[in-house]
């Protein structure tokens, strides 16, 4: 099954580097803004249709969600963070994401492209419950809009360096609008995953490696969102903060694998 | 102008602050700093000295005091916090963050090394080994708690549409962990072992003790279902006697054609269950026994390089694989558990006798006892005569869910109050 997966991840990725390079033209070309302006957010679009459909077939082939392995759910984290990004160029009429969810959308398919795993049809009976989608997809919204708050707080900093001028509470709008998208989602999960333990297992929580990192991420988001709420810092501060904050995202992701806790970890199905 | 009234800037000195004395005006992060480190310190401290220290919460109807004793300072809170230094401070955005990231600094350890017995030394000698029935972390946790709850109380009157807001929030996460907490001393979790066509328990194995049930419970049946197995190439890892595995994707049947470690392998036969006898497998009607495979290996010129039987390990006779020209070896996984579920018949304290069907994710609850289908007997698998469940009484989980719902509430709010702020934000403001 891995061979179908190439060309169409492939597909993917060349429909988000056409984008990229569309965005890039019409910032410098601007007798043909308009024109290439739409054919990146088609290409953009395109991008994120082919990822659904693939989403989509290997639901339906594999007769099982695809988000069991690390693979799968870089799969899903490629789809959902163009996707939130998109629904938020929408409603906002705003380019300034276009770069960040471009980079991390090629990046994962790359990834995948680079670290093909066996697809097969097996899911372990604890994973058998209506709350495994929710539980997983929320947590991966979540980290979608954490990367691309991460994304858009790097950026800006980028843009504050190349133009000699210092960060202004403008450039914190965008991160800290997908921050107060990410923080709920991921409190969600954390809600969801308590309940679901409680049902399979008769607990809430047991402090397992996973949960602890999942703890960790949401204590360190919170506390963003507390700081900002309370009398903010300084704007480069502030984008700074929330750029590296997204390192514990990636902890609790992947690398709690390979610590040695995650010895311990019921949570070790996610390992490829 | 910003269109997130929140994101602020750096608050210009107060000069009238700075000539307070340090506890003498409004709390801010030195101070908060300050109460933190001084009790989650002392609890390390006292914790390093005596590192087989851990805090049990006292049992059923004490437990209940974690979430009183919030309640109580949450009414003391309204009455009291307008002018009251200590609750402002305990329950100040600065004590939020310092009480919050307090508990996540103590975490590390436990997310970087194991805990219990196979701890690093440095983890048994600080008493990080059981790190969270830790003094230093328990203090750290209930100085969150605290502030939870102050800031809660000061919020709960009067009812504006903020207020209800931030109630639902903050509130729903204070009964879900306060509830949760009180829980965790009076849950009572005991390990029930039943056997097919067994006598009735009415026992189970609590912290190595026997403890008398409710209720009886007597196991009719064990059903496993299993998914059909797949194929892997074994290399043995250079200068060891260990091996990697590559596994194979598809599920496997007669017909089937699996691609794998530039393989193509075709399925001639499939048997479910094969006992192995004189280097042949033949059919057998036990759950127990392993599947077999006969399987052609063709390499990538079409050329068949091997063909034989494949069994999976188990006890019906002996493991057989294919050695692959290049030295690999081909063999078959055993299947992996599909679901599995015990039949259990119960007798309840009024001496009801009901049938029930206990699967993984399916508990049933029976004389306010949950059982869960824990596990069975890994060697016989399917065949499995024997199923381990896991009988819990816990009676916090109401307030718990509850607290959880209404939390799940108050993000749906605050993330639809998100999306609308997005509406704001115009290309002006985010390009400028």
């Amino acid at each position: 099954m891995t061979e179908y997966l190439v060309p169409v991840l492939g597909g993917a990725a060349a429909s988000w580097g056409l984008s990229g390079l569309a965005t890039a033209g019409a910032g410098v070309l601007p007798r043909h803004r308009a024109t290439l302006d739409r054919v990146g957010t088609l290409g953009l679009a395109a991008g994120i249709a082919v990822l659904a459909g693939l989403v989509g077939w290997l639901w339906v082939h594999l007769g099982r969600p695809p988000l069991r392995t690390l693979g799968e759910t870089r799969l899903w984290y490629a789809l959902l963070l163009p996707l939130i990004g998109l629904a938020v160029e929408l409603r906002t009429g705003t380019r300034m994401l276009r770069f960040p969810m471009l980079f991390f959308g090629v990046l994962f398919v790359l990834i995948n492209l680079a670290k093909p795993e066996a697809l097969d049809k097996t899911l372990m009976p604890a994973l058998q419950s209506y709350w495994f989608v929710p539980h997983v997809v929320v947590y991966m919204a979540a980290y979608a809009a954490l990367g691309l708050s991460c994304g858009a707080a790097a950026w800006a900093l980028v843009r504050a360096w190349r133009g000699r001028r210092e960060c202004t509470a403008e450039d914190l709008v965008m991160p800290v609008l997908l921050l107060k998208i990410g923080l709920p989602f991921l409190t969600l999960g954390l809600l969801f995953g308590a309940l679901w333990a409680k049902e399979a297992w008769g607990h809430y929580w047991t402090w397992d490696p996973k949960e602890t990192w999942a703890f960790l991420t949401w204590g360190v988001y919170l506390s963003i969102l507390h700081l900002l709420n309370d009398r903010g810092i300084a704007p480069r501060r502030t984008l700074t903060l929330v750029a590296v904050a997204f390192v514990v995202v990636l902890g609790c992701w992947f690398l709690v694998n390979y610590l040695p806790a995650a010895e311990a970890s019921v949570h070790t199905y996610t390992r490829e | 102008m910003s269109a997130i009234p929140f994101v602020g800037h750096e608050a210009p000195a107060d000069r009238a602050a700075e000539m307070a004395p340090f506890w003498g005006g409004r709390w801010s992060y030195p101070q908060a700093l300050t109460v933190a480190t001084g009790l989650i310190g002392t609890g390390m401290i006292l914790q390093a000295m005596h590192p087989s220290v851990a805090v049990e919460l006292p049992g059923m109807p004490w437990n209940w005091l974690i979430v009183f004793g919030p309640l109580v300072a949450m009414a003391a809170a309204r009455r009291l916090a307008q002018n009251n230094a200590l609750l402002l401070g305990l329950g100040g955005i600065p004590m939020a963050i310092v009480s919050v990231l307090s508990v996540v600094v103590l975490c590390i350890p436990a997310a970087i090394w194991p805990q219990g017995p196979e701890a690093p030394a440095f983890a048994r000698a600080l008493g990080f080994d059981h790190l969270f029935s830790s003094l230093g972390f328990v203090a750290a946790l209930a100085l969150m708690l605290t502030n939870l709850a102050i800031a809660t109380g000061k919020r709960s009157w009067p009812l504006t549409v903020d207020n209800v807001r931030f109630l639902l929030l903050h509130g729903g996460l204070l009964l879900a962990i306060g509830a949760a907490c009180a829980g965790s001393s009076g849950l009572q979790r005991a390990r029930i072992m039943l056997v097919e066509a067994g006598s009735p328990s009415t026992t189970a194995m609590l912290d190595d003790q026997w403890i008398q049930l409710p209720f009886a419970a007597r196991l009719d049946d064990f059903r496993m279902t299993q998914f059909p197995p797949t194929l892997s190439i074994a290399t043995r890892k250079a200068g060891s006697d260990d091996w990697s595995l590559q596994s194979g994707s598809s599920l496997l049947s007669k017909g089937a054609v699996e691609s794998l470690g530039g393989y193509r392998i075709a399925v001639h036969e499939f048997i479910p269950r094969a006992v192995v006898a004189a280097g042949t497998p033949q059919s057998i009607a036990n759950e127990g026994a392993s599947p077999a495979a006969l399987v052609g290996v063709s390499d990538a010129t079409g050329a068949e390089v091997g063909r034989g039987w494949l069994h999976a390990r188990g006890e019906f006779g002996e493991e057989l694989f294919l050695m692959l020209p290049d030295g690999r070896v081909l063999v078959i996984n055993p299947p992996r558990p599909k679901s599995f579920e015990s039949v259990v018949q119960v007798v309840d304290s009024r001496g009801e006798a009901r049938t029930v069907t206990i699967g993984v994710n399916e508990p049933v609850t029976v004389d306010g006892w949950t059982l869960y289908q824990l596990d069975y007997d890994d060697k016989a698998g399917a065949a499995s005569r024997v199923s381990v469940l896991e009988a819990v009484h816990d009676t916090a989980y109401p307030a718990v869910a509850a607290g959880c719902w209404v939390t799940i509430l108050g993000l749906m709010w605050f993330l639809w109050g998100a999306a609308a702020a997005t509406r704001r934000v115009t290309e002006s403001e985010v390009t400028a």
